[in-house]
């Protein structure tokens, strides 16, 4: 390609996106040089910070217990959450009788389940993940019953006629027409879930990133509460760019 | 894994289908019985919506909610015998590649033995066995759906209209290829269709069902030769002989309409609609 054209066609997608986030910072330092303020530390505050607490603080204990908190939540939602919303989408009586929990649990508070779990439960590990997992799960269930309710039974049939045995009707032609469910119920999942964790950290945890934003809090350390928020946010851009962004390509090549 | 096909006896009493809401269920099928030899090739025609696609359902096992004693080859089960469907649409996994689409209805210890890729190699597929079906045209597809059915080597093939949304050139073609796959792997067919042209040119004898409830009406084996020709005048002019024979009891059929039927005739039709909702 030559110069001229690329010039024409304008910035890639990444470059837009690296533009994009560039001028997000460039906003925040300049908001902060004119302010100021302590409330507001600017770029290089928050850099050394992390720096500091990074070689000689807790964030990397705090940022590995908070993420094992996400992903075994996560996956718990996850895999009840999908049995749950299969059984519901393809069972019209089991849809009756449990439709009225589900509405009561999507709209319980957050804080709710928390605070009973953490009552009932104790504080402990499994404790923290039961609250985050029962929070996340109606979400699931609503989206992975849609799922269910759509499923091309064509296709099921085909599987039926050829005899190709459960196992393989269940990961050839059952599973594959949930995949978009499952990425949407996945992707709105792990946003949700990292932000629960973290109120759950904060009411009853003693590590984990929420735990040290409660420190801050008190402590009125604003650059390291922001310090920390950027060493999760991007621990998770990266999990997104090399973990999930590549599985949904390779889950839709076929639509291509 | 040979097999000429074998002898197939159908006996549907009654299939209803249960009302949605006040009005009374609705009679699909009653007293419809035939029989088909082994290896024979037996087209089914009928009117639209008289049930055919049920019958076929109830043979191949997917419905079981009727009164109906169907057995093939001496055996009641159809979960007991390597039956094959080909449906109206081609029913491919969209998420898998062609090759995949044809090796997944095997048995897993036999998909490595190369029968899909021979097959799909036969069909003038060969260059396109890594590719999804949706790059494929709606004839590659049928083509590919068409490998699908024969590489289990059935005993029973089933097919519904399966080149019903064609054009007629590359209907044509599939035909032939139906026919030269049967030739090469005998096996006993039920093919269901509309069309009084195609079945004439397929079959060794032809089935008409009324419209419903469904019955067998006319049982006719077809008198041309094999191999024939598409192009063959005695297909057009044996349609013909069946419907000027038999004009009052085929009226309902598509291909009729190119020879007018009196309005007052159609009078005595009946309103299948719900029947075919019934039976999608």
């Amino acid at each position: 390609m030559s110069r001229a054209a690329a010039i024409a066609r304008g910035p890639s997608p990444t470059q837009l996106r690296l533009i994009s986030f560039l001028s997000l910072l460039a906003i925040w330092e300049v908001a902060a040089l004119l302010l100021q303020s302590r409330e507001l530390p600017d770029l290089w505050q928050v850099a050394s910070k992390f720096w500091i607490e990074l070689t000689d603080g807790h964030l990397l204990s705090d940022l590995g217990l908070t993420l094992f908190r996400v992903f075994t939540a996560f996956l718990l939602a996850m895999v009840i959450g999908t049995a749950i919303g299969i059984a519901m989408g393809f069972n019209r009586r089991l849809d009756h009788l449990f439709d009225g929990w589900l509405i009561l649990f999507l709209n319980i508070p957050a804080l709710v389940t928390i605070i009973l779990c953490l009552l009932w439960f104790g504080i402990n590990e499994i404790s923290f993940i039961v609250a985050v997992a029962l929070n996340k799960i109606p979400n699931v269930v609503v989206t992975l019953r849609e799922g269910a309710r759509a499923i091309d039974r064509d296709l099921l049939q085909v599987a039926e006629i050829f005899r190709v045995g459960r196992q393989r009707t269940f990961f050839r032609f059952f599973l594959p027409q949930l995949y978009p469910y499952l990425m949407a119920a996945g992707r709105s999942g792990v946003a949700l879930i990292w932000k629960i964790v973290l109120v759950v950290e904060l009411l009853g945890g003693t590590s984990g990133i929420g735990f040290r934003m409660n420190h801050f809090f008190y402590l009125f350390e604003i650059d390291g509460l922001l310090a920390y928020t950027m060493a999760f946010v991007v621990v998770m851009l990266l999990i997104e760019i090399a973990f999930v962004e590549p599985l949904e390509r390779r889950l839709t090549r076929w639509r291509k | 894994m040979t097999s000429a096909g074998s002898q197939l006896s159908v006996r549907i009493d009654r299939k209803a289908y249960p009302s949605m809401t006040d009005e009374p269920e609705r009679l699909a099928i009653e007293g419809l019985s035939f029989d088909a030899a082994a290896g024979e090739f037996v087209c089914i025609v009928g009117p639209s919506g008289c049930g055919k696609t049920t019958m076929l359902n109830l043979v191949a096992g997917l419905d079981q909610t009727a009164e109906a004693a169907i057995e093939f080859g001496g055996k009641s089960d159809a979960k007991a015998s390597r039956i094959s469907y080909m449906f109206q649409t081609p029913r491919l996994l969209p998420w898998a590649t062609v090759r995949e689409n044809v090796r997944l209805v095997l048995p897993p210890q036999d998909a490595d033995r190369g029968h899909a890729e021979a097959l799909l190699e036969q069909m003038k597929l060969g260059d396109r066995l890594d590719e999804y079906p949706n790059r494929l045209s709606g004839g590659m597809q049928r083509r590919v759906a068409l490998a699908r059915a024969f590489v289990t080597e059935p005993e029973l093939l089933l097919l519904d209209e399966p080149f019903i949304s064609l054009d007629g050139p590359v209907a044509d073609h599939l035909r032939g290829i139906l026919l030269q796959l049967w030739r090469a792997r005998p096996t006993t067919v039920l093919f269901v269709t509309h069309d009084l042209r195609e079945a004439i040119y397929l079959a060794d004898r032809i089935l008409f069902l009324s419209g419903a409830p469904s019955r067998v009406i006319l049982n006719e084996p077809v008198p041309i030769e094999r191999p024939r020709d598409v192009e063959d005048p005695r297909i057009e002019s044996y349609r013909q002989q069946l419907l000027a024979g038999n004009r009052l009891i085929l009226q309902g059929l598509n291909s009729v309409s190119d020879s007018p039927v009196p309005a007052a005739e159609n009078e005595e039709q009946p309103d299948n609609r719900h029947v075919r909702g019934g039976s999608r």
